[in-house]
């Protein structure tokens, strides 16, 4: 008999309750330490299970509250089998879920306010302004600037700096990544903004969905650009 | 007029197999489902709760596992090892929650002490204290086992299971199921310490 096949006896014996090893198994823990060690230890299992129970033991919040986790699992399990998905969304998944949908928001919000107050400002001036704080991290502008193909440039370039057409695909680049259920604002009279209001214009930017953004887009292309 | 979940029959255990329910439950049958899920989920909810610590947790916990086993049937090797199947993918989804949320899981908050081996013989009071503190050690020892060890200890222990049901729900070899027992038996021994019964047996007690 080998040790593995001892060790599988021992075990097994905890299996069926008992600790006790057959003659076999005594046998060959005599003449072998790692057998007796493991045999030694495979004693203590019922008192360790029962630390274990009295440790932690099996909940019961009470038949209303068996009743209702019943009704709710299995009103899951009916919805998902007819095909859709559970009728609440686990916690973590909704957490989960808003951190996206947040984190997607404010990166769309800054990078087209940042757009907007740039646009806004006529032409002539736009080379007067480069050195002004609206930095975005625009990768490529100089190849953009050039009507070059701006993959593999790396450098942070000042939106301000950027020609109308390079901006126009900066703008089409962020509709596209923009999250479609942000806002349900299909407004296309962001021209219409009053030139001080810089926080609203902001705000009411941050509502825009990637199509409206591109609305956006082609109202200032006509008014300002 | 009464809610609908009011009017419904709650359905009894009738003994019918895991098997039959759960092929009735896909072909749409409510009370077979109802069956299926009030026979395990006190078991489920007991192992969720034991890693997540929270109620509402081991609930939705049971939920999803019960959406996943039903969704899922393809997965299960052994038709009649749904219990085994479902306490198994109870434990992935807590193991999963708890990586996910990435947070401490506060216990019952006692301190551990170091034995006193100068100490006599103890009052009623003193030594139901010492009991508390070995279980809450024991059970903090339980967590810092390896995942597959601690699933097998708690499977075996908790919810009964034989090491081939144990093997099946973590689809590993019978072998392999008891060495990892043995093995956790091994490090929570330290834990319990000498067996007090044993130690007079041999003649080592104070």
């Amino acid at each position: 008999m080998t040790c593995g096949e001892v060790l599988e006896r021992l075990v097994a014996g905890t299996d069926r309750g008992g600790t006790a090893p057959d003659p076999a198994v005594a046998e060959h823990a005599r003449s072998c330490m790692v057998c007796y060690r493991a045999m030694t230890e495979l004693r203590d299992v019922p008192r360790l299970a029962e630390t274990l129970r009295e440790a932690a033991p099996a909940p019961d919040p009470g038949e209303r509250f068996w009743e209702a986790l019943a009704e709710r699992a299995a009103d899951g399990v009916s919805v998902a089998l007819a095909g859709g998905a559970t009728a609440r969304p686990p916690a973590d998944r909704r957490r989960r879920l808003r951190a996206r949908i947040v984190s997607f928001g404010a990166l769309a919000a800054a990078a087209a306010a940042s757009w907007v107050m740039v646009a806004r400002h006529p032409a002539p001036s736009i080379a007067t302004h480069a050195a002004t704080p609206v930095v975005a991290g625009v990768r490529g502008a100089a190849g953009a600037r050039s009507g070059a193909d701006d993959a593999g440039n790396g450098a942070l370039a000042d939106v301000a700096d950027l020609d109308p057409d390079a901006l126009h695909r900066l703008l089409d680049r962020l509709g596209r990544h923009a999250p479609a259920p942000l806002a349900t604002a299909s407004s296309d009279d962001g021209a219409d903004v009053p030139a001080d209001d810089e926080a609203r214009v902001t705000d009411e930017v941050a509502e825009l969905d990637g199509a409206a953004l591109r609305r956006v887009a082609s109202s200032l292309e006509a008014s300002a650009l | 007029m009464m809610p609908s979940h009011l009017k419904r029959v709650m359905p009894v255990d009738d003994g019918t197999p895991d098997e039959e329910l759960v092929a009735r439950a896909q072909r749409g049958d409510r009370p077979a489902l109802d069956q299926l899920v009030r026979r395990h989920q006190r078991a489920l909810f007991a192992l969720c709760i034991r890693y997540v610590h929270d109620a509402d947790e081991a609930a939705d916990l049971v939920q999803r596992a019960f959406v996943r086993a039903m969704t899922k049937l393809g997965e299960l090797r052994e038709a009649g090892s749904f219990r085994s199947w479902i306490l198994r993918i109870g434990a992935h989804l807590a193991l999963n929650h708890l990586r996910d949320n990435a947070r401490f899981v506060a216990d019952d908050g006692g301190v551990e002490r170091p034995a006193d081996p100068e100490r006599g013989p103890t009052p009623l009071a003193l030594e139901r204290l010492e009991s508390a503190e070995q279980a809450q050690a024991l059970r903090a020892a339980v967590r810092e086992l390896p995942t597959k060890q601690r699933m097998t200890l708690e499977l075996r222990i908790y919810e009964d299971l034989s090491f081939r049901e144990i093997a099946a729900a973590l689809e590993i070899s019978e072998g392999a199921a008891k060495v990892n027992f043995h093995y956790a038996v091994r490090k929570l021994r330290t834990v319990l310490g000498p067996d007090p019964d044993g130690a007079l047996r041999h003649g080592r007690g104070r």
